[in-house]
């Protein structure tokens, strides 16, 4: 659909030459990386700071076009791609970070910075930041903000939610909030950059954040342990939980996914007697925790056998055996990915139902689960499905649902998930839900199809 | 309820004498009435019935307020009834847990309704896989942390006042001297029930650490000062407890040598539980209300301005010591005039010494407190401006705080009150200057709020009272706390123009 001239015009008095309108130059940012979620736009507007992304989001208004904020589009759920014909709010231009503030720990960066910017000005620095995952690379802070992102360092620092001290963000009128002061501890008011966090781009477009950053831990140690069963691998992990404040990640993987990455990847097998589940941890101190960590396995009843890395290079390796597998799935065809939470106390009884749930509505499908176990944080990956066939997602859900869980622990709900939202959140809080979105976005143009149901 | 450590007839104020009932302002009978039909009659109170410890809270400037009926719901469900009540005569309501604020947000509004948690104060569950504490609004910390203690968990979360109750901790978003290794309140709760202004109940949240399945109803709550919802349940998140602590005390010749010792000790990884400083004056006034001496001598004490406080804690004796140690170095390293590792009496004492700091001062006479957050780089020069600022309206103000979170408690002595207003103003903008804000913990109640509608944006403060009338569409949650529900511009406007249309 070609844009309409006087937008093209609008917006081009905004941010100047950075409004793609051709439709091979704006393929590459209507569909997700997955490939499962694929739309189309007549615009992609890049601006290069608050004023003109205030700018872009006022000429919308007027000219009643709805607005997808984008950044690294690494989102899993439809929530960054124009599935309904918006215009493509790009926010790579903003990607400068101001110089860490070293005496406090902070840094207030674009929303266009990379996770991988942010570690690296962090690192530069002495400090560290505390969320990593593994779309480290591109996805943006922007992004991870308006997700309220997780990742592997979830046990130890908290979500993004936990490090955000502030957001200036645009809302749905033009107008900007700016709470950038960097105040660890601040009562005065609502809490308005934590509702912003986690909106998915529909109460405003995040510019600029501030994060806090920690003390970096540069002594480390992983470990892949192979456990007897899930129980065994379950009851390792609380034990660990408790007993190391230096655990930084527990991860579990099972072994038809090491299985498969071995066999895309050409990898080794880890283990030579393999055994159903494994659980990768990683623990940083100041000074070195091997000795820790050991002897906590060492405690652990139920490990068949344990491979220990101190170096990098080595923990690298072990890595490996998680980091690939969500690309190694990729390879069986786009996979539907139910990123769930639940209370450690029904993660068993969730681990176990999950493959007959899904086997029932479609028993030529494939189960993948792994997931940050510490944080009772799952990933239900399933290939063999059609990508419009959402039978066993709402299957699972509800399965979630029953077992007192979250349907969405990081990722977000998105498009993908909205119509499942009532799982989560009862009738009334989706009420305040939308009377919020009135309140900050009036006439309904930031990202109209995502998270709530329509009404 | 637990017994308030500091009860009014300790502490007379001056103008609790004016706790005066008016008879005018008594409630109909047709509220007295359905009140009672929901609570019982020996729940609900009015007139001379109603304790003078419902009137006030702690806050040193706040006038109390007699309030029109008293009630003391023992269920969520009498709560949303109370509210409804409320709602439909259109009367203001303020929850209360243990009154141990600091601002004024727990003073009821003339003729309102408070609703006392008194009897809502259980502790649901302990549930120990999953690290989740389930507690209704009256229990107090001290009371969660008897119970957690056995269990080698605590809910780390420890703003000083030990008697306060969790209600009213969410509802304030309670800091304290733990924030910086575990953060605020607001780190801490997974999950709400609340009663809307509508007397709907919501619950939010759950037994997870992790979600994102829409806005974030809960943290909206969290620091809301009752004027949002009522909290009626909390769902805790819990840590394991860590066996043992260490105390570090570090006398410093400046106040600039404290500050600039701050983020190495941060950034060494030690992870300190608390990082305080003290004035000397403030450190003389603490430890002589506690009754200890430190044991420094002289010597050192004449060359000392101020005072680090470093507490560390560990699970593994052996690391502790490790861990103290290295910071002693570092300290020392920091220009620090010497390191004394405080025995665990000395340590424990000097900490509760340091958290009476507010009662310390209040018992001599401070007219009073300041809590403002700058940038935690920015404390020397913000004191050295308090400092000019005091000089120059022959006052006084000492103090002591998070010095890793950049949160200054001032204690102010100045007996006249128009130049103590314009001092405490003062006070307070000399922190906006920095970049700091005039609430880090206490929050912003009815005693701050004209700092915050000069200081904040106003398109923050609309924010604000959109939200507000979002979950309190009539307006009867705790009105006039942090905000006045209509604008001053627009009350100006609306003076000027009846005085217009009358000429």
């Amino acid at each position: 659909m070609p844009i309409d001239p006087t937008l093209a015009f609008r917006l081009r008095e905004v941010v100047g030459a950075q409004v793609l309108v051709d439709p091979e130059l704006v393929a590459s940012y209507t569909a997700d990386w997955t490939g499962r979620f694929r739309g189309h736009t007549a615009a992609v507007v890049f601006p290069a700071s608050t004023e003109e992304a205030a700018g872009v989001v006022q000429v919308c208004r007027e000219s009643g076009v709805a607005i997808v904020p984008q950044g690294g589009n690494t989102g899993l759920v439809g929530g960054g791609v124009p599935l309904h014909g918006e215009v493509v709010l790009n926010m790579g231009r903003l990607g400068g970070s101001e110089p860490v503030d070293r005496a406090g720990g902070q840094v207030t960066a674009g929303a266009g910075v990379t996770l991988a910017g942010i570690q690296e000005v962090a690192a530069e620095s002495g400090w560290s930041y505390g969320v990593d995952f593994s779309s480290r690379a591109s996805a943006t802070t922007g992004g991870s903000v308006a997700t309220n992102a997780g990742g592997i360092r979830v046990l130890r620092y908290g979500d993004t939610r936990a490090q955000l001290l502030g957001v200036e963000a645009v809302l749905g009128t033009g107008a900007v909030i700016s709470h950038l002061a960097g105040l660890v501890k601040d009562n005065t008011g609502y809490d308005l950059s934590g509702l912003i966090c986690g909106s998915e781009g529909t109460l405003a477009v995040v510019t600029r954040v501030r994060l806090r950053l920690v003390p970096p831990a540069p002594e480390r140690a992983a470990a892949l342990i192979a456990l007897r069963n899930l129980d065994a691998a379950l009851g390792t992990a609380a034990v660990l939980r408790r007993s190391l404040p230096q655990l930084e990640a527990c991860e579990i993987i099972f072994t038809p996914g090491i299985d498969l990455v071995c066999s895309v990847f050409g990898l080794r097998r880890p283990f030579l007697r393999p055994s159903p589940v494994n659980l990768l941890i990683e623990v940083a101190d100041r000074v070195d925790p091997t000795d820790i960590l050991i002897e906590a396995i060492g405690s652990a009843e139920h490990v068949i056998d344990t491979i220990v890395a101190t170096d990098s290079p080595r923990r690298a390796e072990l890595w490996r055996y998680r980091e690939e597998l969500t690309a190694a799935i990729n390879t069986l065809g786009p996979p539907h990915k139910l990123d769930v939470t639940l209370p450690t106390t029904s993660l068993a009884g969730f681990i176990d139902a999950v493959p007959d749930v899904v086997s029932t509505i479609e028993p030529t499908a494939s189960t993948w689960l792994f997931g940050h176990v510490g944080d009772g944080n799952i990933h239900v990956n399933v290939t063999g499905l059609r990508t419009d066939d959402d039978r066993v997602d709402g299957a699972v859900f509800e399965l979630v649902a029953r077992l007192g869980g979250s349907i969405s622990a990081e990722h977000g709900i998105g498009s993908a998930k909205r119509r499942w939202l009532h799982l989560s959140r009862s009738a009334a809080e989706q009420t305040a839900f939308r009377a919020l979105k009135r309140a900050l976005d009036p006439d309904g143009i930031l990202n109209p199809h995502v998270l709530i149901p329509d009404a | 309820m637990a017994p308030d450590a500091v009860s009014t007839t300790q502490h007379d104020h001056e103008h609790r004498d004016a706790v005066t009932t008016n008879t005018e302002r008594l409630p109909g009978i047709e509220l007295i009435e359905l009140l009672t039909s929901i609570v019982g009659p020996d729940n609900v109170d009015i007139g001379d019935r109603i304790s003078d410890d419902l009137c006030h809270d702690e806050s040193l400037g706040a006038a109390p307020v007699r309030p029109g009926a008293a009630v003391r719901p023992v269920s969520t469900e009498e709560v949303a009834g109370v509210v409804r009540v409320a709602g439909s005569l259109g009367v203001p309501i303020t929850a209360r847990g243990s009154g141990t604020g600091l601002s004024g947000a727990s003073i009821p509004v003339d003729g309102g309704i408070v609703v006392s948690f008194e009897r809502m104060n259980r502790i649901l569950e302990i549930d120990l896989a999953n690290h989740v504490a389930v507690v209704e609004p009256g229990v107090t910390l001290a009371d969660l942390d008897d119970e957690l203690a056995p269990h080698q968990l605590v809910y780390p979360v420890f703003p000083g006042e030990q008697s306060a109750s969790l209600g009213g901790n969410v509802a304030t978003n309670a800091g304290g001297m733990r924030a910086v290794k575990y953060g605020v309140t607001r780190h801490h709760v997974l999950g709400l029930e609340v009663v809307l202004g509508t007397g709907e109940v919501i619950v939010s949240g759950g037994r997870f650490v992790k979600s994102t399945s829409g806005y974030d109803l809960t943290q909206l709550i969290v620091g809301s000062e009752g004027t949002l919802a009522l909290v009626t349940k909390a769902i805790l998140r819990l840590h394991p407890r860590p066996a043992h602590q260490a105390t570090l005390l570090a006398p410093f010749a400046t106040l600039d040598d404290v500050a600039k010792a701050v983020a190495p000790i941060v950034m060494s990884g030690v992870g300190p539980l608390v990082v305080e400083y003290l004035d000397v004056i403030s450190m003389a006034g603490v430890t002589a209300s506690a009754g200890f001496d430190l044991g420094i001598d002289q010597d050192l004490q004449a060359r000392t301005l101020a005072y680090l406080v470093v507490v560390l804690e560990q699970h593994r004796v052996e690391r502790l010591e490790q861990d103290a140690q290295d910071l002693a170095a570092q300290l020392s390293e920091l220009g620090a005039l010497d390191v004394f590792v405080l025995s665990d009496r000395a340590g424990a004492q000097l900490v509760e010494a340091r958290e009476r700091a507010f009662w310390a001062a209040k018992a001599n006479g401070a007219d009073e407190i300041v809590d403002v957050v700058v940038p935690r780089a920015s404390i020397p020069e913000y004191l050295a401006t308090v400092g000019r600022l005091s000089e120059e309206s022959s006052s006084l103000a000492v103090g002591c705080g998070h010095a890793a979170d950049g949160n200054v408690h001032l204690s102010v002595w100045q007996s006249d009150g128009p130049t103590r207003r314009e001092l405490l103003h003062d006070i307070v903008a000399a922190g906006v200057a920095l970049g700091g804000v005039v609430s880090g913990e206490h929050g912003i109640g009815t005693e701050k709020k004209a700092y915050l509608a000069e200081f904040e944006d106003p398109v923050k403060l609309d924010l604000y009272r959109r939200i507000k009338s979002i979950f309190d569409p009539v307006g009867i949650l705790n009105p006039g706390t942090i905000f006045d529900l209509e604008p001053a511009e627009s009350r100006t406007d609306h003076r000027q123009h009846r005085k217009g249309a009358g000429r």
